[in-house]
């Protein structure tokens, strides 16, 4: 089945197949006992309608790998961005990500403004390799100036 | 703002304005929306100034700009081809406008007649032709709509009353807020994208030769004049069609100039006309997005997606009776959007040498600034922090579809259409007692659903009959 399958359409159907079961679970969560078109009609169709276009990528990524030409999807494959470069790092994207979590969870205990410059200069300094006293000084007014905007003068109650 | 928006590496229209939705939470609805359209307008005008400085467009539909746009700066024109740009720009926007407000009016009339079947039939079609006429694979943008109508259905059902999918999280009651996925999967989801790989900064001279070199010469003009007409017509009706939008627009400008043209050698090697067709029509686009938006609800593009979730903030529903419960907010847009387009002009071309310089504002700040304003504008929305952890989520499945290659303005879309898709398709039910012919009975509904399953068809079928055709050229010129 998974035979001549682009890898990353196979880690795709995989993807959508957790979302599935996931949806799949949430519907059996809530019970509706009312004549069709109840609240379960509707995540019905759309799982049906997931399940066919699964069925379609799989297929279309095997007919277009076997053939010889490039697809229209081939071609998206590619990154023109003439601004990046090729060095795909995870790391760095992971360490984002929990740099992210960990602010969400500090703000509410330290405050916006603290937790905002401890971010900015986290970022600029593991991620982007940037000079300590500029990325500090970067951050606070960047962070300073982002309070001033929201507390101030939009009056958005910060943590 | 709009212009900078364009300029700014990483961030394009539908980043742009979805980012800076928070910032009009203190204004009135018409004031937001006026001000988001001009963000709309000064993005695309901005993506051609990269595109012509240093052949980096700032978003997709200013890609064909860098073809003639770059060249022509490479010979020294760089003022003229920013000019063309400029006037191009102002011109379709005018044009685009005026064939809004007539055509507008009359569509939504037709609208007015529509019942529940015709409506979800409609909402179809604009979910599988931004699926069909989008870039790229289209089952995967019929999944991407597919998970965005998935995740539509989060929350209390308004029908039955029954709260659905929010797994014990009482913050989902209320459904996906659109404004945290928008910035989600389009901000954070890009600065994840940019961030897995290295950016390099941009370092290149940007020299358009001053305030005086920017007005075109009275010949540069006279043979521009053509395209740039025929350029706004295509773009309208091009953003009217749901997804086809001012990328396709200006691509479908550019092989029409280069087909009428008398020296279709000189296209791609710095062509005025190259320049000013593709720029009107993704200028004329965007006025041509905003009909489906205004009339139906549907939007004409993931831009006018973003903005249909605003309005909806706003407590505005855009549909046929927008235009008669709230004439102040429609013409009060039309008129702005006029005056945007003026100050496009005047405001733009005197300061182009300082948006050429934000070309050059390093990268980490940029991504700071787009993870601090994304976390702040989603907290903003209820002032609750679980929009925040929200909002990571999403960042991370924008990441995940740009690594899928699965386009994300159709979930968008999907997003949005959702809870009007399944309330029309649950009510035309009911009417039916049940039977799922009723989108197959009424002839509007119908002759509706045959368009979208052909234009969904098309580029598919189409792009295999020329495979076969080139494949049989092959065969028979090798046997030769």
């Amino acid at each position: 089945m998974w035979q001549g399958v682009r890898r990353r359409d196979i880690w795709t159907v995989l993807g959508l197949l957790v979302v599935m079961g996931v949806y799949l679970y949430g519907t059996f969560q809530y019970t509706d006992r009312s004549q069709p078109p109840n609240a379960r009609t509707f995540p019905y169709v759309l799982m049906v309608l997931l399940g066919i276009l699964i069925v379609v990528l799989l297929w279309t990524s095997r007919n277009s790998r076997d053939s010889a030409h490039t697809t229209e999807a081939d071609l998206d494959t590619e990154d023109d961005d003439p601004l990046l470069e090729e060095d795909p790092s995870l790391t760095r994207l992971g360490i984002l990500a929990l740099m992210l979590l960990a602010y969400l969870i500090v703000m509410p205990g330290v405050g916006f403004l603290f937790s905002t410059i401890a971010l900015g200069v986290a970022m600029q300094i593991i991620i982007f390799r940037g000079p300590r006293i500029l990325s500090l000084v970067v951050a606070i007014a960047l962070a300073a100036g982002a309070h001033w905007l929201f507390a101030g003068f939009l009056s958005i109650p910060l943590p | 703002m709009g212009t900078v928006i364009g300029v700014l590496p990483g961030i394009g229209p539908v980043t742009g304005v979805a980012l800076l939705i928070p910032l009009t939470y203190s204004y009135d609805p018409v004031t937001a929306i006026i001000m988001m359209a001009g963000i709309y307008y000064g993005a695309m005008y901005g993506g051609a100034l990269t595109s012509i400085l240093i052949n980096a467009p700032g978003e997709s539909a200013s890609v064909v700009t860098t073809l003639d746009g770059y060249q022509m700066a490479k010979q020294g024109k760089a003022g003229t081809a920013l000019g063309l740009a400029a006037i191009a720009s102002f011109v379709a926007g005018t044009i685009g406008l005026v064939l809004l407000m007539f055509l507008a009016p009359s569509m939504a009339n037709i609208a007015l007649k529509f019942g529940p079947a015709e409506n979800f039939s409609l909402m179809v079609l604009g979910l599988t032709t931004v699926a069909g006429l989008g870039s790229g694979s289209t089952v995967k943008a019929l999944i991407s709509a597919t998970l965005g109508l998935m995740l539509a259905t989060v929350g209390i059902d308004a029908i039955s009353g029954r709260t659905r999918y929010t797994f014990g999280f009482i913050e989902l009651l209320e459904g996906v807020d659109f404004v945290v996925a928008a910035i989600g999967i389009f901000a954070l989801g890009e600065v994840f994208s940019n961030v897995e790989r290295s950016w390099r900064q941009v370092n290149v001279s940007i020299d358009y030769g001053g305030f005086r070199n920017l007005w075109p010469s009275r010949a540069d003009l006279r043979s521009t004049f053509a395209p740039m007409i025929r350029g706004s017509l295509i773009g309208f009706f091009a953003g009217v069609v749901p997804g086809a939008g001012a990328t396709v627009s200006s691509f479908l400008s550019y092989m029409t100039e280069k087909r009428l043209s008398r020296h279709p050698e000189r296209f791609g090697k710095g062509e005025p006309a190259g320049v000013a067709g593709p720029e009107a029509a993704n200028n004329s686009a965007t006025a041509g997005a905003m009909a489906p938006m205004l009339v139906f609800g549907i939007p004409g593009s993931a831009t006018t997606a973003v903005l249909l979730g605003a309005l909806l903030i706003f407590g505005l529903r855009p549909g046929p009776t927008l235009f008669t419960q709230n004439p102040d907010f429609v013409w009060g847009l039309f008129a702005s959007m006029y005056i945007g387009n003026v100050m496009l002009l005047v405001l733009n071309l005197p300061l182009i040498g300082i948006f050429a310089q934000v070309v050059r504002l390093p990268y980490p700040i940029l991504t700071f600034v787009i993870v601090m304003f994304s976390v702040l504008g989603v907290y903003g929305l209820r002032n609750n922090l679980f929009d925040a952890y929200l909002l990571l989520f999403f960042g991370i499945v924008g990441y995940l579809l740009q690594k899928a290659r699965i386009p994300a303005a159709p979930l968008a879309l999907g997003l949005i259409l959702g809870p009007l898709l399944e309330r029309a398709f649950r009510q035309s039910l009911i009417i039916s007692r049940g039977s799922y012919t009723i989108f197959l009975e009424r002839p509007i509904s119908l002759g509706i659903l045959v368009f979208a399953f052909v234009l969904m068809l098309a580029p598919p079928l189409w792009g295999r009959y020329r495979r076969l055709r080139n494949h049989t050229k092959e065969v028979i010129a090798s046997e030769a």
